[in-house]
C-alpha cells in the first residue's frame, strides 16, 4: 500500500499521456488512478474494495494487473497512470493471482450462499464464477463469529466480512460520522461500532449508506420480509401498506426491463404497478406516503411560521429524516429544540391509519398492520422509537426498503413490471406534486415554500419552482423574498455537509434548514436498489430525482394545501394545522441521546 | 473532519496517549479512549481499532482476581493447555477478558517462574502448582464465595 493513490476527480490541470493496454494504445491523464481508467476504457478489472471517487486503498487486492517493467503485480487501485506505461489486464499471469485471492477469501467465507439475502447480487459470488472457482481449497472456516443483529435497522455478520473496509469508509470519509472502523487483528478482525458495543447501542445513525457499498452479505438492512409474510399469512390481520416517493422512481430498475422501458430514459413512476403487485401479494389497501407528505408540509409549515413570526427557536430544522434527527440528537444535543416537532411522514399516515381510518372501516386499530415501503433503512429503526407509537403501539408495524420490496416480489414470483397498475386507495392515497418531490434533497423546502407562501402571503407563488433549493451540491442556499419578508432557506445533503454547518454555526444565518442524511436525499437512501459500481456518492440520484420532478409537473395539484384529500382529513377529523388533535397524532419530541457514555465526551470539539 | 489530521498542528500520536493511559490505570478505560481520540484528531472508533490492534493493550478492566495461566515450555508440557481450556470454558471468556461480574479476567503469560511445580497458575495472589483441569471449578468456587 506504499504506492501514491490519485485519483481522477482530485487532480487539477493534467497533461495527457500515452499508455497501452493489452497492445491497445491509450491516452489517459497523467497521475489519474489507473483502476478507473481502465474501467472508462470499457476493460473490466475486477474490485471488492475500490469506491469511485475516493482514493484506493488496495484491500482486497483483486485489482491487480500485470505492468511491463515492474516485477510484481500491481493493485491497478493505488496506481498512477504514468507516461508509457504499458498494462496487461488479463494475462495468465494475472488471472491466476486474481483466483488465488479468490480462494483464500472464500476459503474463510461460510458456504451460506444459498441462503443469503445477498445471492444473485453478490460481488464475490459473481467473481467466483467469473473466475471459476467451483471447489473451495481450505474446508475449514478459521474465523468464528456472532452476527450483530442488535438493531432493527442493520445486520452485520463478520464472517461474511471480506474486510474491504467500504462501509468504513464511507461512514467516514463520505459522512464523517465515524461509528464504525476494522476492530482488533488476524482472524478476530471484524468491523465494530467503538468497544464492540452492540450496532444498536453505538454512535451509528442508522443511514445505511454503508450497506448500499457492501459487496456481500455482511452488511444489510435488517430483513423483515418474512414478517410481512407472517402477516399476510394470519387472517387476523388487517394489512395495509404506504408506499415512499423515492421507491416509485426506483423499482423499474429491478422491473423495467420486463416492460420494456429503458433504464436511461427518465424513470417512469413505477407507483401503481406496486399497488398492483401489494394487492397481488394479499395487501387490503395501498396508501401514499406522498400524502402524508402534504400533511407534513400542512403542518411543519404552519409550525415554521408562527415560529418566524416570533423569532422562536430559529431556524426551524426538518424532521422527516431519522437519520439527521438520531445525528442530531447524539452529535448536537444543544441544537435538538431546532428540530421540527413534526413527526415523519411515514409516522403521520401510520398514525392516521390507526385511527381516522381505522374509524371509518370499522376495524379495531389493534388488527391493523402498517407496512411501509422506504427507501430507508433509518426509518425501521425510526418505526421502532417509541415516541412514535401511541398505547405501546407503534404507528407503523414493518418497514420494507426497496431491496425487501424487489425480494418479497420475487418470493412470489410476481413481476408488477408486468401488472396493470392499480390507483392508490381513498382517502389516504391521493398527493400533489408537493409530495412527490419530497424524495430528492431540496424537495422538502420547496413544498414547505410554496405553502408558506400562501399562509404569509394569501396567494399562491408563481412559478411554483423554487429552483434555487434544487440541485446537487452538499449545500445549497437561498433567500426567498414573501410579500416583503426575507426567508433564509439553507438545503444540505449528506451528514458530512451538516455536520459542517452545525460545528461552524453557519446554521444560525437561517430560518429553514432542511437536511436530508444521504448524500442527494431519499433517492439515493440507504435501503435503495444498489448500483453496479459501488460509489463514493450514489450515481443514480440525479436520475431518480428528475423521476420526481417529472411526477411534480405533471401533477395537475402541486401544493399541499390545495390537496382535496388533505381538506377532507381536516375538515372531518383533524380541525386544524397545530390543532391539538393535530399534536396528539402528529407532532412527537426528540430529546438529547447518549448512545454511549462516550458520546458526550467525543462531542466536545477539540480546540 | 474529524478523520483529518491538522498539518499545521502537530498532533501527539495515538499509540503514545494509549500507552501513557494504560501505565496509570493499568487498561484502558473508555472515557480515557475517547479523551486521547480527542487529543490525537481521530475519531473514538478509529482510537479503539488502534487500542484493539495491538494485544498490549488491555482492553477491559482487570477482574478482582486476575487469573495468569503459564504457557511457558515447561507448563506446556505438562498440560498449561488443557488448563486454559478449562478456565475458557468455565469462565465463558477468552483470555484479555474480564467476567461479566468483574470477578475474574483471564491472562496468559510466558512464564510464572515456577516451572518446578507445572503446570501453573496464579489467581489473584495465591498461586498454584500441579494442577489439574478437574480441579479449576474447584478452585474457582472458593474465590466465588469470597465474592
Ligand atoms: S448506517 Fe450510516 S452512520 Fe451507521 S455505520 Fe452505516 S454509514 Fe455509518
Ligand atoms: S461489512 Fe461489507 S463493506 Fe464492510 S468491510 Fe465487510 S465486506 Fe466490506
Ligand atoms: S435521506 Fe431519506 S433515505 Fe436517507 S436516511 Fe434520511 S429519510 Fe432515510
Ligand atoms: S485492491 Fe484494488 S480494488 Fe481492491
Amino acid at each position: 500500500m506504499s504506492e501514491t493513490s490519485l485519483h481522477a476527480n482530485g487532480v487539477t490541470s493534467v497533461s495527457m499521456v500515452t499508455i497501452k493496454v493489452n497492445g491497445q494504445v491509450l491516452r489517459a491523464p497523467e497521475g489519474a488512478n489507473l483502476l478507473t481508467v481502465l474501467r472508462q476504457a470499457g476493460f473490466s478489472v475486477p474490485s471488492l474494495c475500490y469506491l469511485e471517487g475516493l482514493p484506493g486503498i488496495g484491500a482486497c487486492r483483486l485489482c491487480l494487473v500485470e505492468i511491463a517493467g515492474v516485477p510484481k503485480l500491481q493493485t491497478a487501485c493505488t496506481t498512477a497512470v504514468r507516461d508509457g506505461m504499458e498494462i496487461y489486464t488479463n494475462s495468465a499471469r494475472v488471472r491466476e493471482a486474481r483466483r488465488e485471492v479468490l480462494q483464500l477469501l472464500l476459503g474463510d467465507h461460510p458456504n451460506e450462499c444459498l441462503f443469503c439475502q445477498r445471492s444473485g447480487d453478490c460481488e464475490l459470488q459473481a467473481l467466483a464464477a467469473e473466475y471459476g472457482v467451483r471447489q473451495k481449497q481450505y474446508e475449514e472456516m478459521l474465523r468464528h463469529f456472532e452476527p450483530d443483529l442488535s438493531s432493527p435497522a442493520l445486520a452485520y455478520d463478520p464472517e461474511k466480512c471480506v474486510l474491504c473496509q467500504r462501509c468504513v469508509r464511507v461512514c467516514s470519509e463520505v459522512q464523517e460520522v465515524n461509528a464504525i472502523s476494522l476492530v482488533r487483528r488476524g482472524i478476530k478482525t471484524k468491523v465494530s461500532p467503538p468497544f464492540e458495543m452492540p450496532w444498536a447501542e453505538s454512535g451509528c445513525t442508522f443511514c445505511g449508506q454503508c450497506t448500499v457499498v457492501c459487496p456481500t452479505g455482511a452488511l444489510t438492512e435488517h430483513d423483515d420480509t418474512a414478517r410481512v409474510w407472517q402477516a399476510l399469512n394470519d387472517p387476523d390481520r388487517y394489512v395495509v401498506a404506504q408506499i415512499a416517493p423515492a421507491v416509485r422512481v426506483t423499482m423499474g430498475e429491478a422491473w423495467a426491463d420486463s416492460r420494456g422501458v429503458s433504464r436511461d430514459e427518465i424513470p417512469e413512476d413505477f407507483s401503481e404497478r406496486i399497488v398492483a403487485g401489494l394487492k397481488a401479494l394479499g395487501f387490503r389497501a395501498v396508501f401514499d406516503t406522498q400524502f402524508s407528505a402534504d400533511l407534513t408540509i400542512m403542518e411543519e409549515t404552519h409550525e415554521f411560521v408562527e415560529r418566524f413570526k416570533r423569532g422562536e427557536r430559529l431556524p426551524i430544522f426538518t424532521s422527516c429524516c431519522p437519520a439527521w434527527v438520531r445525528f442530531v440528537e447524539l452529535y448536537f444535543p444543544e441544537q435538538v429544540e431546532h428540530l421540527s416537532s413534526c413527526k415523519s411522514p411515514q409516522g403521520m399516515l401510520g398514525a392516521l391509519l390507526k385511527t381516522y381510518y381505522a374509524q371509518k372501516i370499522g376495524v379495531d386499530p389493534a388488527r391493523i398492520t402498517v407496512v411501509s415501503i422506504m427507501p430507508c433503512t433509518a426509518k425501521k429503526f425510526e418505526a421502532s422509537r417509541p415516541e412514535l407509537g401511541r398505547d405501546g403501539r407503534p404507528d407503523v408495524d414493518i418497514v420494507l426498503t426497496s431491496r425487501e420490496l424487489e425480494r418479497l416480489m420475487a418470493q412470489a414470483g410476481i413481476d408488477p413490471g408486468k401488472l396493470e397498475p392499480q390507483p392508490f386507495d381513498s382517502p389516504l392515497g391521493e398527493s400533489t406534486g408537493a409530495g412527490a418531490i419530497f424524495g430528492a434533497s431540496g424537495g422538502v423546502a420547496e413544498a414547505a415554500l410554496r405553502t408558506a407562501y400562501y399562509l404569509v402571503s394569501g396567494k399562491d407563488p408563481a412559478p411554483l419552482e423554487f429552483e434555487a433549493v434544487r440541485g446537487w451540491d452538499n449545500l445549497r442556499t437561498a433567500t426567498i423574498t414573501i410579500d416583503g419578508t426575507a426567508v433564509r432557506c439553507a438545503v444540505v445533503s449528506g451528514l458530512a455537509g451538516a455536520r459542517r454547518l452545525l460545528e461552524s454555526g453557519e446554521y444560525k444565518q437561517y430560518d429553514f434548514v432542511e437536511v436530508m442524511a444521504c448524500p442527494g436525499g431519499c433517492v439515493d437512501g440507504g435501503g435503495q436498489l444498489r448500483p453496479e459500481v459501488k460509489a463514493a456518492r450514489g450515481l443514480h440520484a440525479q436520475k431518480r430525482a428528475a423521476g420526481l420532478y417529472a411526477i411534480d409537473q405533471k401533477k395537475e395539484i402541486r401544493l399541499s394545501h390545495r390537496n382535496p384529500a388533505i381538506q377532507k382529513v381536516y375538515a372531518e377529523f383533524l380541525g386544524e394545522p397545530g390543532s391539538s388533535t393535530a399534536h396528539h397524532l402528529l407532532h412527537t419530541h426528540y430529546q438529547p441521546q447518549d448512545a454511549y457514555e462516550l458520546v458526550a465526551a467525543t462531542r466536545e470539539k477539540e480546540g | 473532519m474529524a478523520t483529518v489530521v491538522s498539518p499545521v498542528k502537530t498532533r501527539p500520536s495515538i499509540i503514545v496517549l494509549l500507552q501513557e493511559v494504560q501505565e496509570r490505570y493499568g487498561y484502558l478505560p473508555r472515557e480515557e479512549v475517547a479523551r486521547c481520540a480527542r487529543a490525537a484528531g481521530i475519531s473514538v472508533a478509529q482510537a479503539y481499532g488502534v487500542a484493539s490492534f495491538y494485544n498490549f493493550f488491555k482492553l477491559s478492566k482487570p477482574g478482582k482476581y486476575p487469573i495468569r495461566v503459564c504457557t511457558g515450555t515447561a507448563c506446556h508440557v505438562q498440560g498449561g493447555q488443557g488448563l486454559l481450556e478449562r478456565l475458557r470454558s468455565e469462565l465463558g471468556i477468552e483470555p484479555g477478558e474480564t467476567t461479566p461480574d468483574g470477578l475474574f479476567s483471564l491472562e496468559t503469560v510466558a512464564c510464572l517462574g515456577a516451572c518446578s511445580m507445572s503446570p501453573a497458575m496464579v489467581v489473584g495472589d495465591d498461586v498454584y502448582g500441579r494442577v489439574t483441569p478437574r480441579e479449576i471449578p474447584r478452585i474457582l468456587a472458593r474465590y466465588r464465595r469470597r465474592g
